[in-house]
């Protein structure tokens, strides 16, 4: 077949087309690319803001008069505790077994369960106090898994007959109850241990104890006390701080980690009370740290073992809410009026309420990220153990109950901290220099300088953030009163010299070539160098009392890090200076040479063309490189990662380090789960920097292709 | 004032001012190269064994490694000193007081023993015991018996790592069975046949490794034979299994010549060497092999993707409201921080592909990851992303300086715009596709930060391409140059100790980014020459 038959010539038309069609899908890949990073990372991290959902299930009945109730860990089934002494266990499709408490005496008088759910507290006919652990039995057999609730006894305590029981806490081996009295509460132990009497003037009206039994919350009709149960004094616990109540309390629970104490009132109102250092030394003040409103009395208080979430019966309604985010997370409004329990599932994955008739209603509870709200991550907040709201980025606690802290605004401040030091070093020099070598320098020097630029770009940041944080950092501490006295000396040097050199005679000047020139100045930076650091001693001998850290922080109360901003600023700038030098070297050659002619055929000076003319022509080039370095040090994480030491403090001083957004995410995510907080805050930051980055970088394409457009013509 | 504004309007000071920031800035990149060629040039060199006895009497031996002035006595010195046997004086480092040196001398019978546990010996070889000779450091032949004796050990480690190979090969079914079965486990389903099949499989292992572990034992056995008894300087011997020495000099008793070769040998052990000791000694090797693998990868993705992008902004494309669009669109990507790119590699590719690959193909080792984690493929894409424009500027550059001519010429003759891309266009632009790939390669092979989440590990057990079938191994955690600077520098055990080492990883890598940007604006340059010739 000829090369140019039809059908041949049909085929290259046919092939040509379809590669037509592959390139320009090719090409147009970029932008979706860009776009899909963009939308993906947003529908990453989108989820967090949702609050939650409480989706009803089947509500299951045991047709027992109720008085407690538990859940086993993986939400199978429920165990409804009868006035009875039954027990009756029923599962999602309200399938019941029934069962009955070990060495109870029907009818049970009253029962309550622990906040975590794991023990049982009840009095039965015969007035005695016994306790029971609960607990989730797995089991694997031929037929799969059976997950069992196990009710077994485990103490008999001395109590008062009839007096209310207030909380149950401590081990299963051994239990604490705390009853009311008459002029406060009691607490009484397994171990054999006598009674503890807290002493609060009125009968307690609500108690709560934390995990371990060591704490112990009571309020009275007025008031609001909390004691220490300690090993000093057997027979009576120590009152650690109190606080008066304007309505009377109805419900006292402590929040997962016992730092928080949570007091649901007639009103309505629900307050968290945390233990605080008082006015005078040493003593312990209650102080209000938050608010939950809402209408109608709360009946009970039911706490998450999770994090720090609780749900508030207020009959008929309930409410999840997050403490530190101090918000509502769902409102169930469908709950049953007369709830004698309230439950959240040990995963925090669901929430049941018992009547009084035995109706267990359930809920499937959705809020994956309860911890995180707009608020939180931008705003000041008020964590346990903190006075005051404050800005904190700790994503790991230092245990199970310590809440991470996830405020952004630190991190944003060490990006801009870190980005400002580095623009202040490298944004005057690096613009200098591209006005010397496309204005003064011969064409020579410029073919010298732009590779060795180039290749300073190409040095791996890891390499630049390596020599900074274990070469640069130690000799910047040890000199730091001479690092100072570089930024002043070396351009007061290079001006005088220049003084000096205009009073010379005219030939003189005249004979010196660019090279001289240039061996010159090397020369004075080199002597300028060698004077700061051997005045370096001296200096800060005469000035600083021979330590200048220590005058530091005397005089304005500054810590010196060794790995600082400073460092830092003179590491990032190492990156940034070759990405403005080129741009804006770039921005100077496209100053039509035509213009500097003129000028100089007018009588100006090299220097005053460049300041009235090249200077203005280039400067939304300028700006341009100046944005794109701003974006590069925004960006930049190995050089932050390694000479900052990371701590996350909000500090704009230049002898502290920070932690920058890269670097956090670089350290951080590898080690956050999937589809966790922590994991979609990160990718939040992310998004955060490709925005900042995004808006730089357009900025300065547009500014570029305005320039390319006036000098076009003019060129032209 | 008017001599103060004719100084201003003359310019000298600010002359000399920009000139001051051109010298400071190349003063900064030559400062950066210089320290760091003079410390890691410096470091396999033999330095001499310094002993020096103190004011109390007692002896130390070792290299000195650092001067300074003492912080606590002004106007005094101190020495760093790396004392080494470290099982027996717990810290490598000694800072001695110059005051409190009493004497100072280099023994010529002091020598130096690198070992594959415990960091460097210093010591007095005082015999070699093994179970056929005896031989006193005094003899004349010791120095080629103690050689004898490290050649034979070597032989028997390479016979051990050869056994344990076989081992791993004999075991890999076994492990393939106990992933899905802890899989099924993991998931609550049944796995009673799956378990039967891997009782099965663990006797078979058994009964074919039985050989092999015997002769492990006898290599062991044989291995453990040998042993060098040192006399520490100060007091005491300490024997030494001589399997465990990598080399033995005594480096003050060496010409210049055999300097020079334990020098070049330790360099070679350095590139081509496993690393010891959490990667603060031995070489780099897996790093290099790592770092080139993933570049190649990537290089894989971005080009073709580059060239396509790059033929069509500048062939196919009208000047149009969606041309700007993709152009800054790769404005943006060239801008955008390189951790951002890890994020979205390890949140889409690693996450979202990888873990939808494992739920389709590796369903039965669920929940164990095969692909849904880190891996070297995940890291080269992410790295595609991120090198792309570098490819797209390049290509661009090259295409534009095809002649408009040579073009009209081709479509003249009939070619379709195809067949004129194809032999004219790319052809002529190859220098600048090339230069593209060569910046790209240079780009990925510094960048570390996105390499952090998407699958760069410090130590990996096993490299991405070995004899294992399917011997590509996509999944697979590596280990990178880059990140073992950081890795090294930062987090490991003994910092101190394990610096100079990192120094020589920087020389390397500063090395391979240099040559291959010099390649690359070589390159450049006479394509620019090209394009400039083209233009008249």
């Amino acid at each position: 077949m000829s090369p140019l038959g039809p059908a041949h010539l049909r085929r290259s038309r046919l092939v040509d087309r379809v590669v037509a069609g592959a390139i320009t899908t090719g090409g147009s890949l970029v932008l979706v690319a860009v776009t899909f990073l963009m939308v993906f990372l947003l529908a990453q991290c989108l989820p967090m803001l949702r609050g939650g959902d409480a989706h009803p299930e089947r509500t299951v009945g045991a047709s027992h008069e109720a008085l407690a109730a538990f859940e086993d860990e993986y939400r199978e089934r429920v165990t409804v505790l009868g006035r009875d002494g039954s027990l009756v266990t029923v599962d999602r499709a309200g399938q019941a077994a029934v069962g009955s408490l070990e060495g109870a005496t029907p009818p049970l008088r009253q029962a309550v369960v622990s906040s975590p759910g794991d023990l049982l507290a009840c009095e039965d006919a015969s007035g005695a106090l016994k306790v029971w652990s609960v607990r989730t039995a797995v089991r694997w057999g031929d037929a799969g898994r059976t997950i069992s609730t196990e009710v077994t006894p485990t103490a008999t305590l001395p109590g008062a007959a009839s007096a209310r029981i207030l909380a149950v806490a401590g081990s299963a081996e051994s239990p604490s109850v705390l009853l009311q009295a008459d002029d406060g509460a009691t607490l009484v132990s397994g171990e054999g241990a006598p009674a503890r009497t807290l002493t609060l003037g009125a009968p307690a009206v609500a108690g709560a104890l934390s995990h371990d039994a060591r704490e112990a919350w009571l309020a009275s009709a007025s008031g609001l006390a909390t004691f220490a149960v300690g090993d000093a004094d057997p027979a009576a616990g120590a009152l650690v701080a109190t606080a008066p109540l304007g309505s009377p309390p109805t419900a006292l629970a402590l929040v997962l980690g016992d730092v928080t104490c949570l007091l649901g009132d007639a009103s309505g109102m629900v307050t968290a009370w945390q233990v605080v250092s008082g006015p005078v030394a040493g003593s312990r003040v209650l102080d209000l740290a938050g608010r939950f409103p809402g209408t109608g009395p709360v009946r009970s208080i039911a706490i998450s073992q999770r994090n720090k979430c609780f749900a508030v019966d207020r009959g008929g309604l309930v409410q999840i809410a997050h403490l530190t985010g101090r918000r509502v997370l769902v409102d169930v409004g469908s709950a049953p009026l007369d709830a004698v329990l309230v439950g959240l599932s040990r995963r925090f994955d669901g929430l049941f309420a018992v009547t009084g008739a035995g109706a267990v209603h359930r809920w499937r509870l959705d809020a994956p990220h309860p911890e995180l709200s707009a608020s939180v991550l931008f705003l000041p907040v008020r964590y346990e153990g903190y006075t005051k709201a404050d800005l904190v980025w700790q994503s790991t606690g230092g245990s199970e109950t310590n809440e991470p802290k996830l405020s952004l605004v630190p991190l944003i401040v060490g990006t801009l901290k870190g980005a400002l030091y580095a623009l202040l070093f490298s944004g005057p020099c690096a613009l200098a220099a591209a006005l010397y070598v496309s204005q003064f320098a011969p064409s020579r020097l410029r073919a010298v300088v732009k590779p060795v630029v180039e290749l300073m770009a190409a040095v791996p940041s890891v390499v630049v953030g390596f020599l900074a944080a274990l070469l640069v950092a130690p000799l910047v501490q040890r000199h730091i009163v001479g690092t100072l006295l570089m930024l002043i000396v070396l351009p007061a040097v290079v001006v005088g010299a220049a003084a000096v050199f205009q009073t010379l005679p005219g030939p003189w000047r005249r004979g010196l070539s660019t090279r001289s020139e240039l061996l010159l100045i090397a020369g004075l930076l080199a002597a300028a160098l060698v004077l700061c650091f051997t005045l370096d001693t001296a200096i800060e001998g005469a000035l600083f009392g021979g330590d200048f850290k220590g005058w530091l922080l005397a005089a304005a109360g500054i810590t010196y890090d060794q790995r600082n901003a400073v460092v830092v600023g003179f590491a990032l700038g190492f990156a940034v200076i070759p990405i403005i030098f080129t741009l804006a070297e770039d921005a100077f050659s496209n100053v039509p040479p035509s213009l500097i002619s003129a000028s100089l055929a007018l009588g100006a000076t090299r220097w005053q063309a460049a300041r009235t003319v090249a200077i203005p022509a280039a400067s939304p080039g300028l700006f341009a490189a100046l944005m794109n370095g701003l974006g590069r040090a925004v960006g930049e994480t190995m050089i932050v990662l390694m000479a900052t030491g990371n701590t996350p403090v909000l500090s704009l001083s230049p002898f502290n380090g920070m932690r920058t957004m890269a670097a956090c995410i670089a350290v951080e995510l590898p080690e956050a789960p999937h589809g966790g907080s922590l994991y979609r805050v990160l990718i939040l930051t992310a998004l955060l920097l490709f925005a900042m980055t995004f808006v730089t970088n357009t900025a300065a394409a547009v500014v570029a292709s305005r320039l390319r457009k006036r000098f076009g013509r003019l060129a032209a | 004032m008017s001599a103060l504004r004719s100084f201003l309007a003359e310019g000298t000071a600010q002359r000399w001012l920009t000139g001051a920031a051109v010298l400071l800035s190349l003063g900064m990149i030559l400062g950066l190269v210089l320290v760091v060629v003079e410390v890691a040039g410096s470091f396999f060199w033999p330095h001499p064994l310094v002993e020096l006895e103190l004011e109390d009497g007692s002896r130390l031996l070792g290299e000195i490694w650092d001067r300074e002035p003492d912080p606590r006595a002004p106007g005094t010195q101190r020495v760093r000193i790396k004392v080494g046997n470290r099982e027996v004086l717990g810290a490598d480092f000694r800072w001695v007081r110059d005051a409190s040196v009493r004497s100072r001398r280099e023994p010529a019978d002091a020598w130096l023993l690198e070992r594959r546990e415990y960091g460097n010996f210093f010591g007095f070889p005082e015999r070699l015991e093994s179970s056929d000779r005896r031989s006193e450091a005094t003899s004349p032949d010791f120095a080629a018996a103690l050689e004898d004796e490290v050649r034979a050990a070597g032989r028997l480690l390479d016979e051990d790592r050869g056994l344990r190979r076989k081992l791993d090969r004999l075991h890999a079914p076994v492990a393939r069975l106990q992933a899905r079965v802890n899989g099924a486990l993991a998931r609550g389903e049944q796995a009673t046949a799956l378990q039967a099949q891997l009782a099965e499989a663990q006797r078979r292992e058994a009964e074919a490794s039985l050989p092999l572990v015997q002769r492990l034992g006898e290599v062991h056995d044989l291995a453990g034979r040998a042993r060098l008894i040192m006399r520490m300087a100060g007091g005491g011997e300490k024997a030494i299994v001589v399997s465990n020495i990598v080399r033995a000099v005594p480096p003050n008793a060496l010409s210049t010549g055999a300097r020079l070769t334990v020098y070049l040998d330790r360099w070679w052990e350095f590139l081509s060497g496993e690393p010891r000791e959490s990667n603060t000694e031995g070489g780099i090797f897996p790093a290099i092999f790592g770092t080139a693998l993933m570049v190649m990868l990537m290089t894989l993705a971005a080009v073709p993707l580059g060239v396509v992008t790059a033929v069509y902004l500048n062939e196919y494309a009208r000047d149009n409201a969606f041309t700007a669009a993709v152009r800054l669109a790769l404005a943006n990507l060239a801008g955008v921080p390189s951790i951002v790119f890890g994020a979205f590699g390890l949140g889409f590719f690693v996450y979202t592909v990888g873990g939808g690959i494992d739920r389709l193909l590796y369903s039965d080792a669920l929940p164990t990851p095969t692909f849904g984690t880190g891996g070297i493929l995940w890291a080269a894409l992410t790295l595609a992303l991120l090198t792309l424009p570098v490819v797209v500027v390049a290509t661009e550059e090259g295409l534009q300086s095809v002649p408009q001519a040579v073009r009209d010429g081709a479509r003249a003759l009939g070619a379709t715009r195809w067949q004129t891309l194809r032999r004219v266009v790319l052809p002529y632009a190859t220098p600048g596709i090339l230069t593209g790939a060569i910046l790209a390669v240079a780009r990925a092979a510094g960048e570390v930060a996105p390499l952090m989440v998407t699958g760069v590990v410090k130590l990996a057990p096993t490299m991405p391409f070995d004899t294992t079938p399917p011997f590509l191994h996509l999944d697979r955690k590596f280990m990178h140059m880059g990140f073992h600077i950081f890795d090294v520098g930062f987090q490991s055990p003994n910092v101190e100790a394990a610096k100079p080492m990192v120094y020589a990883t920087v020389l390397v890598l500063l090395v391979l980014v240099v040559v291959l940007n010099m390649a690359a604006i070589l390159l450049r340059n006479r394509l620019r020459k090209r394009l400039r010739g083209a233009a008249v």
